[in-house]
Parts: C-alpha cells; structure tokens; sequence
C-alpha cells in the first residue's frame, strides 16, 4: 500500500518541504512561553550564575544560588503545567541522536559559563560573574524564544 | 523488490503536517492539532484513525480536570517512518 506511487519528482518534493517547514515554523510560534515568562526564567537563571560566580566562604551569595534555583524550577514547572492545561506536553528528554547531541553541546556551554564565570573572578576579573550572568540568561532567553520545542538544528532555515 | 523509504501514507499533506507537529513535542492534544491544520473533527479523526491503523500514533482519550481530553503521540515507528519520509524527500531534492 505505502508503494501506490513510489516516489515524486524533484519539484514537488521540494515544494513539500518548503510548506512543511512554513507550517511547523508557525505552529512553532504558538508552541511559545509568554515573554514576561521567558524573562523570568531567564532572570533566575541569571541569578544563578551571578551567585555562583561571586560566592565565597563566608559570604551570602550561597544563598543567591538557592534562590535563583527555587525560583527557576517553579517557573519551569508553571510553564510546563500551563502548557499541560493548554493541550501540549512537552518532551524533557530529547529524543533522536542529533537532539540529544545538540542538548548536550548546549549544556556543556552552559557548564562552561557558569564555570567560567567563577574562575575569571578567582584570577581577579571582577565582572566576569555580571558577563557570565548576561551572556548565559541571554543565551537562554534566546533560546526560549526561537526554539521553544528544541529543534534548533533540525529545522531548516532556507529551504530553496 | 526493495522496500522504498517513500512513504504514501506519511505523505499526504494533512498526516505529514500531524506528523511534524508530533514529532516536536511528547504529546498534543487533538484540539490542537485541529487548529494548527485548521480542519474539522471528521477529517482530522480520518486521517488520525489512517496513521493509528499503521501504529505510526498512539491515541490516548483520558478524562482530565472533569474532562474528556484526546491525547495524541508519535510511536518509535511512528517517528523513524516520518524521519525516512523526510530524509528522503531531501533525497530526491539532492540535498543529501
């Protein structure tokens, strides 16, 4: 039955893919945080980083980890809860190879900055926290918006 | 005779477009797919029952917050035959 027609010129499949591409980038859009969400989130991770960069014995910023952690997970859980309501499940696991590949980079990245953020201020540059906690909130604020279903790679951005 | 990845019935525009959108999350409910296809109950129920029939769907119905809710997701056969389907209209466009 699946060999009725067994195949279909170029053209054609070109044209599929094109609309198939334009279909899931639209319904992508509808797959979206709020952005006062997505802020959120991205602040508290932010807080996090910052924290952790600037955290030493004897002083608060411990505390600042916590925090930023408490807060980052409830706004993760709100937004999988509201999704849950609104008819979407999202996947937490990625699957397929190249997903996994690719959460991996990003949480080698992530682990690099948060790291990177605390070394650089050990050595004496006193920012680097701020600029690890800007450059990682941003990255996941980035992050949230373009590719709120994970497929950051595997969408095709020119289909021509 | 070899078996092609083409695949007839991923193909059709509605069932590729529900594939697609499966294949991005864990589960969606029908409602969802509905708007995002912008059909009717009986046309998405066909092509749903088509892609379930090929065990490519699985069709959850569970009764949530006093409501019926249809859950629908993409099974492991499900996703290979629409990655197939995908690699090899990339195939015949000579992308890969």
């Amino acid at each position: 039955m699946n060999n009725e027609k067994e195949t279909i010129n170029k053209e054609e499949a070109a044209a599929t893919l094109k609309s198939l591409a334009s279909f899931k980038r639209d319904a992508t859009k509808s797959f979206r945080m709020p952005l006062l969400l997505i802020m959120l989130i991205s602040l508290s991770y932010s807080l996090i980083i910052f924290s952790f960069g600037m955290s030493e014995h004897g002083n608060m910023w411990g505390l600042g980890v916590l925090i930023g952690g408490a807060a980052f997970f409830i706004f993760i859980a709100f937004s999988v809860y509201t999704f849950r309501l609104l008819g979407i499940k999202v996947s937490v696991f990625p699957k397929g190879k190249k997903r996994i590949i690719n959460e991996l980079v990003l949480a080698v990245i992530f682990g690099v900055i948060l790291i990177a953020g605390r070394e650089f201020r050990v050595l004496g540059f006193e920012f680097s926290p701020h600029i690890a906690a800007l450059i990682a909130g941003g990255l996941l604020a980035y992050l949230l918006y373009k590719y709120p279903t994970g497929e950051y790679m595997t969408m095709e951005k020119k289909n021509d | 005779m070899t078996k092609t990845p083409f695949n007839t019935m991923i193909h059709a525009p509605n069932r590729l477009q529900i594939c697609a959108l499966l294949e991005s999350t864990k589960e969606l409910e029908f409602h969802i797919i509905k708007e995002q296809l912008d059909v009717s109950d009986s046309v998405l129920s066909k092509h749903l029952k088509i892609l379930e029939d090929a065990d490519y769907i699985r069709i959850i119905k569970k009764t949530e917050f006093t409501r019926q809710r249809t859950w629908l997701s993409l099974t492991s056969l499900g996703r290979k035959a629409f990655k197939s389907h995908l690699e090899e209209l990339k195939r015949i466009v000579g992308k890969i």
